[in-house]
């Protein structure tokens, strides 16, 4: 729907963390128009009974190879997504990109990025692409346990990252969130993505901080303005039209209503509480 | 409409209801919901193969959404918790008249209300508009949220639905789809007092409630709780629910039709016509398969319309029974 469907050939199925799938694609057609922030939607005949459209952001662009890493969301019941099932070579149907690329204030040159193992599909790619263009970036990283912690070797060894386990077996025992404080005056800019209590508490420290929230993502700091970081929130979606017709990934930010799959998946903070997962 | 299968030529354009008759040139319906108001379907879909295409629900007043997930997979199927978000009346009609205008096919309104009053008052909205806005039928959705029933479904208690099913109908002399879901109470006995009050047709196409906790069973997959269950795991109940109120009014009969097959189906099962939904989103030609495969079926038959498809396996059924 919307935009016409391309083929892409499986070449290879792998991990990004324990238990969250990745597809490495052959997908030329796309691979000139992805970015950091675009999902694509996959689909597949056989893969299950129900052919449904699955949001999957894309993690790592190969353009000489002409291949495209996605990550394939948990479902919500624990099961393994049928597609990361498929044999190698099969065929998928591919709409994309799906979304708005996160866009980054030209002048932020030290970027903060704070995330769990949900959200790490969604700002890989960014931080990649920050580390390639000369930024300096410190990814904060949120998990249950040190096992589900993504490998570092996904991320480029420019890329300063600082573990936070919820058990406390490697790393900050707690949250992500409580080393956001550390680094707020350093950053000039934040994306956090991940799960609503990640969010809601890395905004409100942020706030305590003096971050200001990024209300448009094309908005970039007037010269000569004093040093303040901007705050901008990637918001999760799995599956919907992928056209904005759904209602389905519908997200009340403070400008208003954000169709993720139109217009985010990058967003600006709402009011006092966020209206993320969980979070009513 | 007719066209030629082989040698044979078959009908697709059906009248449903007689008080309050709609024509429809193909058996074809697009649920309420997966496609939005009206401006941005005929980009997602070709509207010349539909014959009714089914806004969004539309409220008097604007209604917000749930917070996010809204939207997760589950076993066989989706649960969706949207709760019936729109812009209000006057905003859709504003920027979707045009649309509804232009569609080569009938236009239906899905209404939304939460007390009788505001049904009455939604519809005369509609209808003060009457120059701007082309309406060739309302539907009345029983599935949504009823303040007077402390938010449960209008059509979860038998009186207050056909209360605000006799209330819809006294509004307005267009064609009045009602729609239920599996979920409804004395499902056949609604029907009938649908029948009875005027009601054009059933659309049995709504999802019943469904729920899942998260992974971490610590709160439900959606944000709001309960939710919607759409795709193929609503099928057979669907498809019960079709056959328990045959013969009452025309239905339109939906819920998980993901293939002709699955049309085929419910043509068999009682359906007049067929509502196709969130299939849409992975196979936007669905409804030029269905149409084909329909003609192919009546011309097998022998038939001269594929209005004929309706109920055969009902009338099967009977003549076992006869037997």
């Amino acid at each position: 729907m919307g935009a016409a469907p391309v083929r892409a050939q499986l070449l290879a199925v792998g991990e990004l963390a324990p238990g969250r799938s990745a597809l490495l694609l052959r997908l030329p057609e796309l691979i000139a128009s992805l970015r950091a922030g675009h999902a694509l939607h996959l689909l597949h005949a056989e893969a299950g009974g129900y052919r449904l459209r699955r949001v999957a952001p894309v993690t790592q662009i190969d353009v000489i190879a002409g291949s495209v890493q996605v990550a394939l969301q948990p479902r919500a019941d624990g099961g393994r997504d049928s597609l990361a099932e498929l044999a190698l070579g099969a065929q998928l149907s591919v709409v994309g990109p799906i979304g708005q690329p996160i866009e980054m204030d030209p002048d932020a040159l030290q970027v903060l990025i704070v995330t769990d193992v949900e959200g790490f599909s969604w700002v890989r790619l960014l931080a990649t692409s920050l580390a390639a263009a000369g930024r300096t970036v410190t990814m904060l990283l949120e998990s249950n346990t040190a096992a589900e912690i993504p490998p570092a070797s996904l991320l480029p060894e420019s890329v300063e990252i600082h573990v936070a386990t919820e058990d406390g077996s490697l790393g900050h025992h707690g949250s992500a969130a409580d080393l956001v404080t550390t680094y707020a005056a350093w950053a000039d800019q934040v994306v956090a993505a991940g799960s609503s209590e990640l969010l809601s508490a890395t905004t409100l420290l942020l706030r305590a901080a003096q971050v200001s929230d990024r209300t448009s993502a094309r908005v970039s700091r007037p010269r000569g303005e004093a040093r303040a970081a901007q705050l901008q929130l990637i918001v999760a979606h799995e599956i919907g039209c992928g056209s904005g017709v759904c209602g389905g990934c519908t997200y009340q930010s403070a400008a208003g209503s954000v169709r993720l799959c139109k217009e985010g998946p990058a967003v600006a903070p709402t009011g006092s509480t966020l209206r993320t997962r969980g979070a009513r | 409409m007719e066209a030629r299968v082989g040698a044979v030529s078959v009908r697709t354009d059906l009248v449903l209801g007689s008080a309050h008759p709609l024509r429809l040139e193909r058996p074809i319906v697009i649920a309420s919901g997966p496609l939005g108001f009206g401006a941005e379907a005929s980009e997602l879909i070709d509207l010349r193969d539909v014959g009714l295409f089914v806004t969004r629900g539309i409220s008097l007043a604007p209604r917000s959404g749930p917070s996010l997930p809204r939207v997760v997979e589950v076993p066989g199927g989706l649960l969706h918790a949207i709760s019936r978000e729109n812009p209000g009346v006057d905003e859709v009609i504003d920027r979707h008249a045009s649309a509804w205008r232009a569609a080569p096919c009938a236009v239906a309104v899905s209404l939304v209300a939460t007390y009788e009053k505001s049904l009455a008052a939604l519809i005369a909205r509609f209808e003060s508009r009457a120059d701007q806005v082309r309406i060739d039928a309302y539907e009345l959705d029983l599935t949504s949220p009823s303040d007077a029933l402390d938010g449960a479904r209008w059509e979860s208690t038998f009186d207050a639905a056909v209360r605000l099913t006799e209330a819809a109908r006294e509004s307005t002399e267009l064609p009045l789809i009602v729609k239920v879901s599996p979920d409804a109470a004395s499902l056949r006995a609604l029907a009938e007092a649908a029948a009875d009050a005027g009601v054009t047709a059933l659309s049995v196409s709504g999802s019943p409630l469904g729920y899942l906790p998260n992974r971490g069973r610590t709160r439900g997959a959606l944000a709001e709780g309960v939710g919607e269950l759409s795709g193929p795991l609503i099928r057979p109940r669907a498809l019960a629910a079709v056959v328990s109120v045959h013969g009452a009014l025309p239905i339109i009969g939906g819920g998980g039709i993901g293939s002709p097959a699955d049309a085929l189906d419910a043509f068999a099962a009682g359906a007049a016509a067929v509502s196709l939904g969130t299939a849409l989103w992975a196979d936007p030609g669905l409804p030029r398969a269905v149409l084909e495969s329909a003609r192919r079926a009546a011309a097998a038959r022998g038939l001269a319309s594929v209005s004929e498809l309706a109920g055969l396996a009902r009338s099967g059924a009977n003549e076992r029974d006869s037997e």
